[in-house]
């Protein structure tokens, strides 16, 4: 596989929980289309209590983290502190149901991918499987909300897995973990049975991208263009399979694990409910270590830069990466020097795509397989004349998106 | 203020001068041992041959409105590959001139990246085509006219030691192997461009009845193998490129040596693959993963 190998900064050593005193739930947080409101200003809601429907198959509803009172729509839904009445989780035995009725119950519970992606978990359990595959990986830096839910959560995560196997007819499960986990892949070892295989897999970025970690563990390549189900492969996160464990405990989607690290003086992990602040997220890391110049949600491979800590967090977010000093270096001419091309996980040409976006030719781009780059970013970690590669394809690519909509 | 540039956020710290420091660093051993070997003269041409580069670069700098580098490595390493590729008894307006050929018409004209050739050896050809009479004074290291390894033959230690007439920065294997295993280490060169050229070519020998290690250890083909061949903006982008340059390489060279009785054989070994990479890229495009 080509990649890269940043250095890890796994940094974390403890794990607190926090409740804030009001939530943002932005409404369109997922892939697929955004859930209506289905409360205004002034309702009252409980914890659990669903505050938006879905709208569409490729779409989930959303689900109040707190109780208390609606104080806002319009995006998205705020909601004030007030009691603690509680919707109370109804227990559901997964062995008894039929696919249908279990993806039904995932649907319901507002269930989407806590990889980075946010798909909707029930649309991907419509296509049927051999094999099912958990991402362990975790391969960004710094990020380590995975690393806690597997280490925590083993016996859930498990029962996540074999709840997905069952929806999607899979009879084969496996959960690849990269090897710097030595204490997760022990943990999940322990409870996992008949069935299911706990694989560990070098540690090297991007192994956990869909693509890589199916070829590391099954020497299989998802066609270029196609989704790994074309291949008779599942797959989703480790904490996703949790929250699928979750919904049958009655536990919609609301909270979930958030890695603050970077220039905090305590990296910590965050259990705390979907629309807590970013803000609120790093002073249970103990606040910055210098002034801040950067703040990522997710890590700093793919993270995206935000441009306020009032931000709230999704259920996309695995965490916060805080950079006290920006890169000032200047981008130069490609000198061709190919580095680009050899860390490719996709074995795309990076610096020929750039040259052709930048000189507008973006039908030449597509082309030359443009969108079968996923902006994993090794070949702009790399570049010597730093030059924003990824930047440009994201440019390349939303123009051709733009063309083809008009 | 928050900055909000697009991802990633990090960065292994790699730039473009300090790839072209190390590259100069590499050419150290061979630039001592040249000096060792032919004395001052060697010195002085070298001297000036990387001053008349780094005059030439900020002046092109100037005319391209490019952001101003001073002390450009790209520049000093032109400078000192050319005066490397040079015999000892030149006059000094030669690698002045040089330099300012393989600065500017080498790299400039064709805007910085997009250079055909590799800029020294534009620098070189021009030179050989234009005062042929300065370009051949071969001396052996004790200062007597002698004639070149490839034309008469000694010893594979004289070869390995570098104690043989020459250019200034080819005759020492020793100096130039060493410094080439340093770029191989630290990944500043792609090994398959070297390792290729130089096994094909001593394949190609030894089926021709000629001693490989000789052929291989004599006249410009170490210091063309791992520090001209391997310039990133005159080689192809991608591994199967690469390969198929370097076979390339490889045979000119034994055709030029083996069939010729004209020197420089790498140096057009190197000019005329240089031209063929476009096309050589067009037929060896990688196959993107899941094809």
């Amino acid at each position: 596989m080509n990649g890269i190998h940043p250095a890890e900064k796994k940094e974390v050593r403890s794990a607190v929980t926090y409740s804030p005193s009001a939530v943002q739930l932005v409404l369109s947080q997922n892939c697929g289309c955004p859930p209506e409101p289905i409360v205004k200003e002034g309702d009252t809601v409980k914890k659990y209590q669903k505050v938006a429907e879905a709208k569409g198959n490729v779409s989930v509803p959303l689900h109040s983290p707190i109780a208390g009172t609606v104080t806002h729509v319009s995006d998205s839904i705020h909601i004030d502190v007030e009691g603690t009445s509680e919707i109370r989780p109804k227990r559901k035995d997964y062995t008894r149901l039929n696919q249908e009725k279990i993806i039904e119950v995932i649907r319901k519970a507002g269930v989407v991918g806590l990889g980075g992606a946010a798909f909707p978990t029930h649309v991907k359990l419509q296509t049927k499987v051999k094999t099912y595959i958990l991402n362990g990986c975790e391969c960004e830096p710094h990020l380590m909300a995975d690393h806690h839910v597997m280490v925590t959560y083993p016996e859930e995560v498990i029962t996540g897995l074999r709840i997905l196997m069952k929806a999607s007819g899979a009879t084969k499960g496996i959960i690849g973990i990269e090897k710097n986990k030595p204490d997760a892949i022990q943990a999940l070892r322990k409870h996992a049975g008949e069935g299911i295989e706990v694989r560990p897999v070098p540690t090297r970025y991007p192994q956990g991208a869909e693509k890589m970690l199916i070829h590391t563990l099954t020497g299989r390549k998802v066609p270029c263009g196609e989704l790994p189900c074309a291949i008779d492969i599942g797959m989703n996160n480790v904490g996703t399979a949790k929250a699928v464990y979750d919904a049958f405990q009655g536990i919609p989607l609301t909270h979930r694990v958030f890695t603050v690290s970077g220039s905090v003086r305590k990296p910590v992990n965050v259990l705390a409910p979907i629309g807590t602040t970013a803000r609120e997220l790093i002073n249970q890391a103990d606040g910055y270590e210098k002034q801040p110049a950067k703040v990522l949600f997710g890590g700093p491979m793919m993270g995206v830069a935000q441009d306020s800590v009032e931000n709230p967090v999704t259920k996309a977010c695995s965490g916060i990466t805080v950079f006290s000093a920006v890169d000032q270096r200047m981008a130069e001419p490609c000198i061709r020097c190919g580095r680009c091309v050899e860390v490719c996980p996709m074995h795309l040409l990076p610096t020929t795509l750039v040259k052709l976006i930048r000189n507008k030719k973006f039908a030449d781009a597509k082309e030359t397989h443009l969108f079968d780059c996923f902006e994993c970013g090794s070949c702009t970690y790399v570049c010597p004349s730093n030059i924003p590669l990824v930047h440009y394809l994201r440019l390349g690519k939303q123009e051709l998106r733009n063309a083809c909509q008009k | 203020m928050l900055a909000k540039s697009s991802s990633p956020h990090i960065h292994t710290g790699l730039s473009k001068q300090k790839i072209m420091y190390m590259v100069v660093l590499a050419l150290l051993p061979a630039t001592i041992a040249g000096i060792y070997f032919f004395g001052i003269p060697a010195a002085t041409i070298i001297a000036v041959s990387v001053a008349s580069a780094l005059a030439t670069d900020i002046l092109m700098q100037k005319l391209t409105a490019s952001s101003m580098r001073w002390l450009n490595g790209s520049a000093v390493l032109t400078g000192l590959l050319l005066a490397l590729i040079l015999p000892p008894t030149v006059p000094l307006w030669i690698p002045a001139l040089g330099s300012i050929f393989a600065v500017s018409l080498g790299k400039y004209a064709f805007g910085v990246g997009n250079n055909i050739f590799n800029p020294a050896l534009i620098g070189r050809a021009i030179l050989v085509i234009s005062w042929p009479q300065f370009m051949s004074g071969w001396i052996n290291p004790d200062g007597v006219t002698a004639a070149t390894p490839l034309a008469q033959k000694t010893s594979l230690f004289s070869v390995f030691t570098g104690n043989v007439g020459g250019c200034i920065g080819e005759t020492s294997a020793i100096a130039l192997l060493a410094g080439g295993a340093f770029l191989i280490a630290l990944r500043l060169i792609d090994w398959r461009i070297p390792a290729v050229y130089i096994g094909s070519l001593a394949v190609l020998m030894t089926i021709a009845g000629k001693d490989p290690l000789y052929q291989v250890m004599a006249g410009g083909l170490l210091i063309g193998a791992f520090f001209m061949a391997t310039d990133y903006v005159t080689s192809p982008l991608a591994r199967k490129g690469r390969i198929i340059f370097a076979l390339g390489l490889g045979v000119l060279t034994f055709i030029f040596r083996f069939y010729s009785s004209m020197p420089e054989g790498v140096m057009y070994s190197i000019l005329l693959m240089n031209a063929t990479v476009p096309l050589i890229e067009r037929y060896t495009k990688p196959k993107p993963f899941g094809k």
